[in-house]
């Protein structure tokens, strides 16, 4: 794995409000597009317990980042990944709308690139380190940035519906 | 444009999909917000506290 210490500030430093967007829309997108109801059944439970993943997936992030100095690309991708592995395992039920989830941010992130790309032309040269990344892109795009959108829609697409114990099923056609 | 101001850009892109899928599903409201402000308030101090952007 490659490891790196330079950081400078860039204009990817983000905030409150791209984590606020795009979580809100992964976790229900499928849903809406695939007509989905949550509901709670007798087998299913909300307690504090679900949020382990979520904490061991952070925890695993900080670790192989802070203390072993591991590349935050990989830092993340091990992280969400043993994540969305563990609620998986325990909820396979959610398998289909993490991949979808997941391929859904993927692909709604592709025209915000691009308009991006568009309105602010030099945006691309300022925004990844060319030495860190693999300079292997996909439609304009490093394919870095979208890897780390699917493993994080994936995430994002399920774990509500892990921690509050709710399942999925077809919407009534009368809405 | 001043670069500076693409992520707020990308930003608005994504709230338009977020205020039509809050408008539409009622249902769905409550997990929004609360995926939301979470994944907000973690990212901010993440990229306050901990993370440093390397790649």
């Amino acid at each position: 794995m490659t490891t790196t210490n330079h950081y400078k500030y860039t204009y990817r430093n983000r905030g409150f409000s791209p984590g606020f967007t795009t979580s809100g829309v992964t976790a229900v997108i499928f849903k809406e597009l695939f007509s989905r109801i949550t509901y709670r059944t007798k087998k299913t439970y909300n307690h504090w317990i679900n949020a382990i993943p979520v904490f061991i997936g952070v925890l695993i992030m900080f670790f192989l980042f802070s203390y072993l100095r591991v590349f935050s690309f990989y830092a993340n991708l091990i992280g969400l990944g043993v994540m969305a592995l563990i609620i998986l395992l325990i909820r396979r039920d959610l398998f289909r709308e993490a991949i979808l989830g997941g391929l859904l941010l993927l692909i709604i992130s592709l025209p915000v690139y691009w308009i991006i790309f568009l309105l602010f032309p030099s945006w691309r040269d300022q925004t990844w380190f060319a030495d860190s990344i693999s300079d292997i892109y996909f439609i304009s795009i490093p394919y870095e940035d979208l890897v780390w959108w699917f493993f994080v829609g994936a995430n994002f697409a399920v774990v509500y519906d892990f921690i509050n114990g709710l399942k999925l099923r077809k919407e009534p056609d009368t809405k | 444009m001043d670069n500076q101001f693409a992520y707020l850009f990308g930003d608005l892109l994504f709230l338009i999909i977020w205020l039509v899928l809050f408008i539409y599903r009622k249902d769905l409201r409550k997990e929004m917000m609360y995926m939301g402000v979470f994944v907000g308030l973690a990212g901010a101090l993440a990229e306050k506290y901990w993370y440093a952007v390397d790649w």
